[in-house]
């Protein structure tokens, strides 16, 4: 097996796996163990916040989402977390999320986006562990890469949060549970609208407006194409599909009766054999 | 937007509408703030796609070269470097590039002069086994284990993956050229993918590079008896060239000069003279060899290098090159259903390098012979155009009518491949609405189609582009119509003493050869010498050598190569015999005995002698 990393190159003569590529698959094993570890880790407190949950359930619920995270599977470890917390969570007329459930949301995103990037986040903490003791000239960038982690790291934690923020203040504004009395009052009062029923039909239109836009300008020419077409074939696809079925007919009645033509067979030529014998020839290929 | 974002979608769907009818707080913050997520990385991802994706600008240098304006050599390898020539941002996205492979190369590994890629992160840029490809010997499971542990598998050379932070960077593979004919690069099959892979977009670069390929050739050896067998006296009318050459027969004595050959000096005579004397030998008269190639239909049957006509060109390669380093002129006639394409006969190198450029324009496989429909083309043209028209495929801009038969999963997966199938090909083809709607029904204007699509694609004339029962002759006679007239043709632009080598399949149609046997014996009454070679699918000779060792179990590979031999022996003694009698000699199987038997004619027609009726190598 060749691999343009030397990753897992084996020694020429022995064939045995070269020490960079078993050192690293010693750290990738140790490190994948590590990695489940402290998600686990991270699922029983996220678990433990809650203490109705059983433990049966509870292990249940932390070996499925260990096989989410080894299986790529982010969004049944989202199926998973929703389960718990329908288990756990207590009903409140109040939606408006403390901060403890802010921290819940906050860890339980991380680890749903752990689930689907962990074969990544693995190969980055792997590779980086190995660069860090590797004496190879190639993977002495340890600070580049360390660099580079950060900033990914950085992102991901920055679009989480502004996530769960952004969701938190429209769960806030937004009339659901008692809000929603509170704005109605407003409303009759004002003798307005149902706020905010207008202004999210209006959003709801324009951010619509905008996908299709941004998909339509996506796409090729050749795409712009094929898609007229398929509508037209769409729209006159019965009177079409009626042609060709009489056109096949017709086609196939004349095979039947040989009216199709076919080209004039090649005539054979009248060749003169010799006055030898089969015998003859047999004698001479001797 | 894929399945798994679809999941990921519904899921956090379910669970807000749950969390708000339930009033759980917590249950609708993580499902909403998942759906937001999932809409930032749509953003992120539309992005990617409209400003960074046009930005990939890839060049493709094949030996060092950029210009397609040059001529490869089959069964030799090729160096194939790929480069990306813009700086990309690509932040939580990658970008899968493969560079599409056609047939008629054989990939064999990294280059070993690729330097490593500048890696800026761990998955910056690594290799990877495409979804669906390769043999997957463990359950998904275990897979999903490996995935997670990084256990890389073996993997094409011809792809990569960048990803955050990609500078212009360059990769490459190595190959090898099956067989004469062309070699197109058509382009790069792209996928840009967020890093979660919860969206995808595939592009097909067309990046088109076309290179002739030329046949390949060897040195056949020596192919001459190292002992003098006999004496031969010029027939009537054949007389030697008295000028000085590189013959064998002495010719004359003269003196030495600067810059002749120590190994021609006379020692005794210029021992006897006490002068320096040398031999000088006559000139060998050069003698034009007329190679007539029948690339009809069953020769082009098979897969690139496993072709009859492989082997045709290769003989026809070798002789030429032989030929020419003797100093005698080569020309052609190139036969198939086409029609017939005449090479004057030229000697020197630049007539060495036209018939070779061709023969591998010959090699070119043109429209195959229609076949009825089958499935299987239906596959094949499916995995071609996810491969290059990946953006034609794609549902929302290839609609088609909604049925609800057939029923059953299986039929309605075909007829929504069918659809989408021939939905492409009205777009590639450029069809009117009505063709595009007689594709779906006409199972023959489909099945055409199709076969085009793939032929021009590269594909070999082997299943399902072309059924194996076609690898039977058609229209043999005609066939063998042609190949007379081809003789002839040869016979007619001939001058005196000429060897006229015809390479056909003849094989088969041994019943028919009286369509040919005229031409030939008007071309030996004309003191011209015919040989025949007929190579074989077995790419064996057919001797009586092979045969069941009862001693040991034999393998059903074993059986059917002796079955096939056997059966090849008793056509192969047919043919020898109608040969025999015209005087023609045979060669079976492209291979180094067919070309020592017309370099061996080709010495007899030189030396003046009489003809070797009837020989088989």
């Amino acid at each position: 097996m060749s691999d343009r990393s030397g990753e897992t190159s084996r020694s020429p003569l022995t064939g045995s796996l070269n020490s960079n590529a078993s050192q690293r698959r010693t750290i990738r094993s140790v490190g994948a163990g590590l990695q489940l570890l402290a998600i686990a880790l991270c699922m029983e407190m996220l678990l433990g916040i809650s203490t109705g949950l059983g433990l049966p359930l509870r292990l249940f619920l932390l070996s499925l989402i260990a096989f989410c995270i080894v299986m790529r599977l982010g969004w049944l470890a989202l199926v998973a977390l929703q389960v718990c917390l329908i288990a756990i969570e207590p009903r409140q007329v109040e939606l408006s999320p403390y901060p403890v459930g802010f921290f819940y949301v906050l860890v339980a995103s991380a680890v749903i986006v752990a689930a689907m990037k962990a074969p990544e986040t693995h190969r980055f903490v792997t590779d980086y562990v190995v660069s860090l003791f590797s004496s190879d000239a190639k993977e002495l960038e340890p600070n580049r890469k360390f660099r580079f982690a950060v900033m990914r790291l950085s992102y991901y934690a920055l679009q989480l949060m502004l996530t769960i923020v952004v969701a938190g203040f429209l769960l806030n504004r937004l009339p659901i549970g008692l809000q929603a009395e509170s704005w109605l009052e407003w409303s009759r009062q004002n003798g307005q609208a149902v706020w905010p029923g207008a202004l999210l039909i209006v959003l709801l239109i324009a951010v619509l407006v905008l996908v299709r836009e941004n998909a339509w300008r996506q796409i090729l020419p050749s795409q712009a194409s094929l898609y007229l077409r398929s509508v037209q074939l769409i729209a006159n696809y019965r009177d079409l599909f009626g042609f060709e079925r009489h056109r096949l007919r017709r086609l196939k009645k004349a095979q039947f009766l040989g009216v199709a033509k076919t080209p004039p067979p090649v005539q054979r030529p009248k060749l003169r054999r010799s006055s030898r014998n089969d015998d003859t020839i047999k004698k001479g290929l001797k | 937007m894929t399945f798994k974002a679809q999941l990921f979608a519904i899921a956090g769907m379910m669970g807000l509408f749950l969390g708000l009818v339930r009033g759980q707080p917590v249950l609708s913050l993580l499902s909403l703030s998942s759906l937001l997520w999932l809409l930032s990385e749509w953003i992120l991802f539309s992005w990617h796609v409209r400003f960074q994706f046009p930005k990939a600008k890839l060049h493709r240098l094949v030996n060092g070269e950029l210009d397609a304006n040059r001529s490869l050599w089959a069964e030799r390898v090729i160096e194939v470097r790929v480069q990306l020539a813009n700086e990309l941002l690509l932040h939580g996205c990658t970008l899968d590039v493969e560079d599409v492979i056609p047939e008629n190369l054989e990939l064999i590994a990294f280059s070993p002069n690729t330097p490593t890629p500048d890696v800026l992160i761990g998955t910056n840029v690594e290799t990877q086994k495409s979804k669906g490809r390769g043999p997957e010997s463990s359950s998904w499971l275990v897979r999903g284990v490996q995935r997670f542990m990084n256990y890389r598998d073996d993997c094409p050379a011809n792809e990569v993956r960048l990803g955050l932070g990609s500078q212009p960077t360059e990769w490459g593979y190595t190959a090898r050229v099956r067989a004469a004919g062309n070699v197109v690069f058509p382009g790069f099959r792209v996928m840009i993918q967020s890093t979660h892979q919860l969206f995808r977009m595939e592009r097909f670069v067309k990046v088109e590079q076309s290179f002739r390929a030329l046949p390949t050739f060897v040195d056949a050896g020596e192919y001459r008896s190292l002992t003098k067998k006999s004496n031969v006296i010029p027939r009537h009318g054949i007389h030697r060239l008295l000028r000085s050459g590189m013959g064998s027969e002495l010719l004359e004595l003269k003196e030495y000069a600067v810059g002749d050959p120590f190994k021609s000096i006379a020692w005794k005579v210029s021992a006897k003279r006490d002068q320096w004397m040398t031999r000088q030998y006559e000139s060998e008269v050069p003698a034009r060899v007329q190679l007539i190639v029948d690339g009809s239909s069953t020769s082009r049957v098979g897969g690139f290098g496993f072709r009859l006509l492989d082997q045709m060109t290769f003989v026809a390669a070798s002789v030429a090159r032989m030929a020419t380093n003797a100093g005698d002129p080569v020309g052609g006639v190139l036969m198939d259903e086409r029609g017939i394409r005449r090479i004057p006969p030229m000697s020197g190198e630049k007539g060495f390098q036209l018939l070779l450029r061709s023969l591998g324009d010959f090699s070119v496989n043109p429209c195959p012979p229609p076949s009825p429909y089958q499935p299987r083309m239906l596959d094949a043209a499916w995995a071609l155009l996810n491969q290059r028209y990946p953006e034609l495929l794609d549902l929302k801009v290839n609609h088609f009518p909604f049925s609800i038969f057939p029923l059953t999963p299986g039929a309605r997966t075909r007829r929504r491949q069918r659809f989408l199938v021939a939905g492409a090909l009205a777009e590639i083809d450029a069809l009117s609405v009505r063709e595009h709607a007689a594709l779906i029904h006409d199972e023959t204007a489909f099945a055409r189609r199709l076969q085009d699509l793939l032929n021009n694609s590269g594909i070999p004339w082997i299943a399902p582009i072309i059924l194996l029962s076609d690898r039977r002759d058609r229209e043999p006679i005609e066939r063998m119509a042609n190949l007379g007239k081809c003789i002839l043709s040869a016979v007619g632009h001939a001058r005196d003493n000429e060897v006229i080598v015809v390479m056909s399949d003849l094989l088969n149609c041994v019943g028919i050869l009286e369509f040919v046997l005229p031409a030939v014996k008007l071309a030996i009454a004309k003191h011209h010498r015919v040989s025949f070679v007929c190579p074989t699918s077995t790419f064996l000779r057919p001797s009586r050598g092979i045969a069941v060792d009862f001693s040991r179990e034999n393998s059903a590979e074993e059986l059917l190569l002796i079955a096939e031999q056997a059966r090849l022996r008793i056509q192969a003694e047919q043919l020898q015999r109608e040969l025999h009698w015209c005087g023609a000699s045979l060669s079976l199987s492209g291979e180094k005995n067919a070309i020592h038997l017309i370099m061996s004619e080709l010495d007899a027609v030189k030396s003046g002698q009489g003809r070797l009726q009837g020989n088989l190598r």
